[in-house]
């Protein structure tokens, strides 16, 4: 069972998130406003390259209409296998935390 | 791209202000940076980003976001290309590796090859940088100059200036800041207490001479310190001989046990890469008695010049034509910074510079021709790699990019080699250029970038063609079986051996017939006997010749001495050529004329062995002899008389006959044409303190009679000590360079030669090994180990003819052209080619029939087993 990183996680959320609005600037603007952490775009394209040679996620590289700026970006999308480590990371979280909640609480 | 950006910043500054637009540099960089289509979006991406963070924030804020995007991003993406192209180069590299450990013998000829090839390479450049750092140490080294003069006759240049020209050109030309005449003086004996010693580097010169060149003082002043007439500047090392640890400065030498000089300063030793050498330095005046300052005629001084900065040289060069002066000769400065480089008469290094490294390049290629021809016979071994390489992706230019890359490691083995080489024979190289070389690298910078430059000039030399060629294997092709049958390439591989050995060939020519040529210089006829034949300068003070009878008296009666004489001067090289003093019946007022003119005693016929060709030679019972003339054949032709004997003569004052002729003899190197020479008899007073004893011994006890003597000379010349040299070996000195000639070609044929039968050796072993079978079946069949002998040499040797045939006339051309230089030369006989291609032809066999006997000797049996 393949377990993502907590990096490659945010990244796949942060796609999914966005659904069809998911290019490089907006995921920039996703992950600064849920975790606060300013990653350069040279640095998150090097991150969602090595998801894409993983087979995680699809891109494609599409104009955008006129009406929204006319001009070309790259949209990302999850593939099925990216999903499916997404829900085995879910799974893997849910398993390692099961009953450990109250005894967190307690400390 | 460029359109889509333009349209999209449109946009962009129709939506937002424009004063959002991000820092121009940064985005320029960034634009740049990105170039594929895909990364491009990420310029627009970032450009929107800052256009909304520039109106939350203030501009310096978002500016300063902005270009910390685009270092980070750069930085990052920089990092995983960098990371990716690195795993391919680590494949390469083993890759390279492995193929230079699997195939031992290859590899070590490929890399020995290109190591002598580099180091041949890495000896020329050290060399060539020593002699371009020649006087580049002087302060104002850009600002010296050096006068030469033109001779009137041809475009001859020579570096004597008249004594007055220097002064008078400083005082009516600005441009020049200071003029310093110099004089080199004959040998002299220098005398310190119990310490004398003949010295033959000592200048007497102008005392603007310290600051016109930049030596280092490290006691006296250089602003004084040739103030006095009697002053005397010596290098530390000169001085420690005479002085020791004492203090130099205020101590007293004296010339000729005569003229004393106090020495003023002493200077640190001179750098080995200054042309201006000496070991003392003293006073022009001390030359200057009387006359000497208004003779226009004597063209013995060097002259230099300091001139001010920026000065346009022709303009200068200008100026002095148009300066009166009562010489028709022009004059001419020359940059003294590159003296040592292009000399005058394009005698200075340059030449050989240029020759040197033409043939070293050379041999670096035949080196990195063994290379190419070993990389594509064995290209189908790497058939399948490449094949499989492109299959999964590799483009054609990652192929090519890999096969630079192995050239280049081995480039680099061969340079560590190369290296050790340099270091070992450095010490031979020095002697022979005669300069100190040295490979430091911390001193000399340069010389890193260099080394680099033949690591990369070789790999990409010896990877071009190999890289081009087997990237261009088609998979399919390779992988169903069809080989290239490289009928292209075996042609080319063919080309490139008889390229090969026509370097050789022509070297082999070209070495021999050097050979020839000095062996016929220094052993043939030069019109006298030169063997056995020593001479004792007797330089010095006009009294020694008072002595000279007396002792020639008691030298002739040792017994293995056969004959005793005296001139005024060595008949080898350079004598005194008397322009203007000369008359004779009929002369012809106009035209210009040269005379050697030499004065010898009556024995100098006898002794030198020479022949006389009409009249009789001096005889010391005749009183009138002193008046009267000897010529030589070429003299006689020169004057046009009829029948010289008898005809009326003149030299300078003295007016007398031609009593005899002596057949032409050498007095000169045999460059140059046998001139006119007048012999007088001695003793002429103009020479008086100036001569030469003459000895013709017998070989059979020479040590004897050196010891004899030295005893002789000693108690007759107690003050001056013996010396003495061999007429031969002092004749053998005119050809110095034509020496050093022949060693580097010997040197260079012989590498050449060496790398060139590694080459076939390499190929013919492997196409044995191609055709191990073949060979088997034929023995089988019944072939005799001659006829597969055959078989395996016959292409090879074939290919040697051929190169034969080419080289030849390229060699004839170029031996040719050398021996110009000869106006005494040897004929060029077809023998020496023959001989030549015969050697080439001799050497490239016994490499073959190496690889070709062991093959066909070898047990079919081994060769056939597994079929």
């Amino acid at each position: 069972m393949k377990v993502l990183t907590r990096a490659e996680e945010t990244l796949l959320l942060s796609i999914l998130r966005l659904k069809e609005n998911a290019f490089a600037l907006t995921i920039l603007k996703e992950i600064k406003q849920r975790t606060g952490k300013r990653l350069t775009i040279g640095s998150l394209w090097v991150s969602l390259d090595s998801l894409y040679k993983k087979g995680y996620i699809n891109k494609k590289l599409a104009e955008e209409t006129p009406a929204k700026g006319g001009r070309k970006k790259v949209f990302y999308s999850l593939t099925p296998s990216g999903a499916r480590a997404l829900r085995n990371t879910r799974e893997f979280q849910k398993s390692l935390w099961k009953g450990v909640e109250r005894q967190l609480k307690k400390i | 791209m460029e359109g889509s950006g333009a349209a999209a910043e449109k946009n962009l500054s129709v939506k937002k202000m424009k004063q959002h637009t991000p820092p121009r540099l940064a985005r320029w960089l960034w634009y740049k940076y990105c170039r594929d289509e895909e990364k491009s979006t990420l310029v627009h991406d970032l450009d929107e980003y800052f256009s909304e963070i520039s109106i939350e924030e203030k501009r310096m804020n978002a500016c300063f976001w902005y270009w910390k995007q685009v270092m980070g991003s750069m930085l990052s993406l920089s990092k995983q290309q960098l990371i990716f192209g690195g795993t391919m180069l680590k494949n390469y590299l083993k890759i390279a590796l492995r193929n230079i450990r699997r195939n031992k013998s290859y590899s070590f000829i490929n890399i020995s090859g290109l190591a002598v090839g580099m180091a041949c390479c890495l000896l020329i450049l050290i060399w060539i940088n020593h002699e371009m750092s020649y006087d580049q140490f002087h302060e104002h080294s850009d600002s010296i100059y050096r006068l030469a003069y033109v001779s009137t006759k041809s475009a001859h240049q020579g570096w004597g200036t008249p004594y007055p020209l220097g002064p008078v050109i400083k005082d009516n030309i600005p441009e020049v800041e200071e003029v310093a005449r110099l004089s080199r003086l004959s040998r002299r004996l220098v005398v310190y207490d119990e310490k004398r010693f003949f010295e033959s580097g000592i200048i007497s010169a102008d005392p603007s001479i310290l600051k016109i060149f930049s030596f280092s003082f490290i006691k006296g002043d250089p602003e004084s310190a040739l103030a006095s007439h009697s002053s005397l500047v010596a290098t530390e090392t000169a001085a420690a001989k005479y002085f020791g640890t004492e203090d130099p400065l205020g101590k007293i030498l004296k010339f000729n046990n005569s003229i004393p000089f106090t020495v003023t300063g002493v200077i640190a030793d001179i750098p080995d890469n200054s042309s201006l050498r000496f070991d003392f330095l003293i006073p022009l005046e001390y030359l200057q008695s009387g006359s000497a300052p208004t003779n226009w005629g004597a063209f013995v001084y060097h002259t230099y010049f300091l001139l001010k900065p920026n000065v346009d040289i022709q303009d200068v060069d200008n100026k002095i034509e148009k300066l009166e002066k009562p010489l028709p000769h022009k004059f001419v400065l020359h940059p003294f910074n590159t003296m040592r480089l292009f000399g005058i008469n394009e005698n200075g290094v340059i030449r050989s510079i240029s020759l040197f490294s033409f043939l070293a390049f050379l041999v670096l290629l035949i080196a990195c021709i063994n290379y190419i021809n070993f990389t594509t016979a064995r290209s189908a071994n790497r058939a399948k790699e490449i094949g499989l390489r492109k299959v999964v992706g590799a483009h054609r230019k990652d192929i090519i990019r890999q096969f630079f890359g192995e050239s280049i490691v081995f480039a680099i083995f061969a340079l560590c080699f190369a290296y050790i080489l340099v270091l070992l024979f450095l010490p031979t190289i020095s002697r022979l250029t005669g300069s100190r070389l040295s490979i430091n690298l911390a001193q000399h910078h340069f010389i890193l970038i260099e080394i680099v430059g033949i690591l990369l000039l070789t790999g990409i030399f010896a990877g071009f063609y190999p890289a081009v060629f087997l990237s261009s294997f088609r998979p399919v092709k390779v992988f169903k079986g069809i080989l290239y049958s490289g009928k292209r390439n075996s042609i080319l591989r063919k080309g490139l051996v008889v390229g090969q050995f026509i370097v050789s060939i022509t070297l082999i020519i070209g070495s021999l017939l050097i050979n020839e040529q000095l062996r016929y210089v220094s052993h043939g006829n030069s019109g006298f006997k030169k063997e056995n034949l020593i001479y004792m300068p007797m330089r010095g003070d006009r009294n020694l010749w008072q002595k000279y009878k007396i002792f020639k008296q008691e030298l002739e009666q040792q017994q293995d001495i056969v004959n005793v004489t005296a001139s005024t001067c060595l008949p080898v090289g350079g004598m005194i050529n008397e322009w203007g003093q000369l008359d004779w019946k009929d002369r012809d007022p106009e035209e210009a004329f040269g005379m050697n003119h030499m004065a010898v005693d009556a024995d100098f016929l006898e002794t030198f062995e020479i022949e006389l060709a009409d009249g009789r030679f001096f005889s010391e019972d005749l009183l009138s002899d002193n008046q009267n003339f000897v010529l030589n054949e070429a003299a006689v032709k020169a004057t046009k008389l009829q029948s010289p004997v008898g005809e009326r003569f003149r030299l300078f004052d003295r007016r007398g006959q031609i009593i005899g002729v002596v057949k032409d003899f050498h007095f000169d190197s045999l460059h140059e044409e046998i001139g006119p020479l007048v012999l007088q008899m001695m003793p002429y007073s103009y020479w008086a303190y100036r001569h030469i004893i003459f000895v013709r011994i017998k070989w059979s006890g020479v040590r004897k009679t050196l010891a004899s003597m030295e005893k002789l000379w000693n108690k007759h010349v107690p003050e001056y000590p013996f010396e003495f040299h061999f007429m031969d070996s002092s004749m053998e000195a005119l050809y110095n360079s034509e020496q050093r000639l022949r060693t580097i070609v010997r040197f260079f044929t012989f590498v050449s030669l060496f790398v060139s039968c590694l080459g076939l050796f390499g190929l013919v072993s492997f196409s044995v090994a191609r055709r191990t079978k073949e060979v088997g079946i034929r023995k089988v069949l019944g072939a005799s180990v001659g006829s597969i002998i055959h078989l395996a040499s016959k292409e090879y040797i074939g290919l040697v003819a051929i190169s034969n045939v080419i080289a030849w006339p390229v060699a004839y051309y170029f031996m040719n052209k050398w021996l110009q230089n000869f106006a005494y030369r040897i004929n060029l006989s077809i023998w020496i080619f023959i001989l030549s291609g015969l050697t080439a032809l001799v050497l490239s066999l016994l490499t073959v029939s190496f690889q070709s006997i062991k093959a066909a000797t070898a047990n079919p049996v081994d060769s056939l087993r597994y079929e």
